[in-house]
């Protein structure tokens, strides 16, 4: 074998040695799961739902505002678990975002999750009061100022909202404790942690018991 | 990569007459790009692909010749969980650019050995192309079948096995080391004419 076949075979063997790509260590998910009495409820959107088409009211900027929480999000995945797009009719939407204080709920018995910033404010309702394991759809968000967005700019605000809102209507449930969260009650982080991210892996591989009904 | 080629061109030169063109279809098929863990196992195995192969070849010596191949497939990402497809990424074109030696092994079948570039071109800029598709080395060998027709016409058929490494920009961010090892086969079919 003369040098040049050599260094080919080299060349090669050294490809050929290296190891396979190394799965990333990952923490602990937080829990994201929502408790109603005795059951322990998980979702996520079904493959086939997606993209999750999303009204949102044309006020405030907001298509924009839940635009940028969206890319947030779908930017957390590797491997295509979530997808949304706005869509213009709101019969046809699978999550509604309404730019308003929250009225009574629809369903009095649904979960609520409210957020409360400095400047405004945010809640997602979670209906899943048929037989509990269903997903009442539409979800129903709200996203509202809570002074007169004329006189403050809001815009991170409505930012950061929007984002946390869309994490709910994704499958995460609940709050966490931990401010450098997205989905922490009163969430002041712009992006998401690494937790939040991981979380949202985790619960899109995580066999759900809820479906989605209209 | 362009120096090596003046420099096959140049060697070449002397048997300029005896350059031949290549044009082959054929399918590429592919093993995982990517393995994960999260709660199942997870591969993004691309589809088979269908591959348009265009080359161009010197006599270099009575018994090698030089080559360059391009060789450019498309095919969907598939997303397989626990080993049922869930999902896909958009379709991801991959185009190999190699240099290459061939000789005769017997009359109408020779071998051929290749070093180039791969660089993967996903349609969607999302997931784990979120940040930009993945340049890389390729290496390469296959065999190649040509049946003539007349003086300068042939049916040429070839298989083609290559290797090459795979991460992106988004699993480096996402704390995946290393690369994944990544070895395609390919078929094609074709014709090939030798310039007079």
């Amino acid at each position: 074998m003369n040098r040049r076949h050599l260094s080919l075979t080299v060349l090669l063997g050294a490809g050929l040695a290296c190891s396979d790509m190394a799965t990333p260590a990952r923490d602990e998910p937080y829990e994201w799961r929502l408790v109603v009495g005795t059951d322990t409820l998980s979702f996520h959107w079904p493959r086939e739902m997606l993209p999750v088409r999303v009204w949102v009211e044309d006020s405030l900027d907001m298509p924009a505002h839940v635009e940028h929480g969206i890319g947030i999000w779908r930017d957390a995945f590797l491997y295509g678990e979530y997808d949304a797009v706005l869509v213009g009719d709101s019969a046809d939407a699978d999550v509604l975002v309404r730019v308003l204080t929250p009225p009574p709920k629809a369903v009095a018995t649904a979960a609520r999750v409210l957020a409360s910033f400095p400047g405004c404010g945010g809640a997602t309702d979670i209906d899943t009061t048929t037989t509990r394991f269903e997903l009442q759809l539409p979800v129903r968000m709200y996203v509202f100022p809570k002074f007169d967005p004329a006189l403050v700019d809001l815009s991170e605000c409505f930012d950061i909202t929007a984002t946390h809102e869309i994490g709910h209507s994704l499958g995460i449930f609940r709050h966490t404790g931990d401010p450098a969260d997205m989905m922490y009650s009163d969430p002041e982080a712009s992006g998401l942690s690494e937790r939040d991210r991981q979380t949202a892996e985790v619960l899109s591989h995580y066999p759900p018991n809820m479906v989605p009904v209209r | 990569m362009r120096s090596l080629l003046i420099l096959l061109l140049v060697a070449a030169a002397p048997a300029a007459a005896q350059v031949r063109l290549s044009a082959r279809a054929g399918i590429t098929g592919s093993t995982a790009m990517v393995k994960d863990q999260i709660l199942e196992d997870i591969e993004v195995v691309p589809a088979l692909a269908p591959t348009l192969t265009i080359g161009a070849s010197l006599q270099v010596n009575p018994k090698v010749r030089a080559d360059l191949e391009l060789a450019y497939a498309t095919s969907t990402a598939e997303v397989e969980e626990d080993g049922d497809q869930t999902g896909d990424l958009g379709s991801v074109g991959t185009l190999a650019y190699t240099l290459g030696l061939s000789g005769p092994i017997v009359s109408r079948l020779a071998w051929r050995l290749s070093l180039g570039g791969l660089t993967y071109l996903p349609s969607e800029e999302q997931g784990i192309f979120r940040d930009g598709g993945h340049t890389t080395l390729l290496f390469g060998a296959g065999l190649d079948w040509r049946q003539p027709l007349s003086d300068a016409w042939a049916i040429v058929a070839g298989f083609r096995y290559d290797y090459h490494t795979f991460t992106t920009d988004a699993l480096d961010a996402q704390g995946f080391t290393q690369s994944q090892q990544v070895q395609r086969i390919g078929l094609s079919l074709g014709a090939a004419w030798d310039m007079p």
